[in-house]
């Protein structure tokens, strides 16, 4: 007669072992989602924003960025390595031009090749509104990025824009 | 894709379009981005394999002049040849009253097509 006992016993260690190691992979994939939805939080401007909230929101949007950050916007002819110094001078130029923005980032997939690394690929939804013109600005931009967990947070280590036409 | 198709209108696109038929040139296709929900709507002036320019505005395919009766007062684009890869089909839109900077075109993987609007 087959022992029966030790086979469940493997059999259960077994499929205890397959649940956490797709619970540790689906976590590190949920904390990436919520890391781009507070990002998408950040990065959005409302109307009554000051320009100390303005100041703020572009230090903390400058946490969400490597120490160094490699951007490739060939269409912008701006690809190269921007410091988080960098990225808050910018964001700060962009939300002080704007009087509303709201970012989105729409089908978001998310791949966690290795422990600590996740890819995405998303369309980034811009839509905004000109201070003083008011006038409606509205782009869409598939990304493709490359983030790290560094310090238990995860961040943007390489942000590629595609051209999905190609001039 | 003024004036053949207005800004904010509704369109219902068939995606089994290009499971049947091969993509033709002056076909209005819808292309996707990232995922299925974000598209363009643009028109297909060249495909692959050929060499597409703009002189003045006017399309030119293989060097021959290509007459583009949906298109009404083009700005004058001048774009150099460009070859059109392989796999690739080359979109414009139909409103070329806007400098080529401002316009979206260029060429892109046929695996992007979505689909054909319906009407």
């Amino acid at each position: 007669m087959v022992k029966s006992k030790p086979v469940i016993i493997v059999l259960f260690v077994g499929v205890i072992s397959i649940i956490v190691f797709c619970f540790f992979f689906q976590t590190e994939e949920r904390q990436v989602r919520k890391r781009f939805k507070i990002f998408t939080q950040t990065a959005s401007k409302h109307a009554k924003d000051s320009q100390l909230i303005v100041a703020g929101k572009s230090k903390k949007i400058s946490t969400f960025f490597a120490q160094t950050c490699q951007i490739e916007a060939r269409e912008y002819n701006v690809s190269k390595d921007y410091t988080q110094q960098n990225v808050r001078t910018i964001a700060f130029h962009v939300l002080t031009r704007y009087s509303k923005l709201d970012l989105k980032f729409i089908d978001l997939k998310i791949d966690i090749p290795e422990k600590g690394i996740a890819t995405a690929v998303s369309t980034a939804r811009i839509i905004g509104k000109v201070k003083g013109t008011e006038k409606s600005m509205e782009e869409n931009h598939e990304i493709d990025c490359r983030l790290r967990k560094i310090d238990d947070e995860w961040v943007f280590e390489k942000v590629e824009l595609i051209d999905v036409l190609k001039k | 894709m003024e004036p053949t198709y207005k800004d904010g209108q509704l369109n219902i696109c068939f995606r089994l379009t290009y499971l049947f038929y091969e993509p033709k040139r002056f076909d209005v296709v819808a292309v996707r981005y990232a995922g299925n929900r974000v598209m363009l709507l643009k028109r297909i002036v060249a495909l692959e394999g050929e060499q597409v320019e703009f002189r003045d505005g006017t399309l030119f395919v293989d060097g021959q002049l290509e007459e583009e009766p949906y298109v009404s007062n083009p700005y004058h684009w001048n774009l150099p040849p460009r070859h059109v890869g392989k796999g690739n089909v080359y979109l414009a839109g139909d409103n070329r009253s806007v400098p080529m900077e401002r316009h979206d075109f260029g060429q892109t993987s046929m695996n992007r097509l979505i689909g054909a609007p319906l009407w």
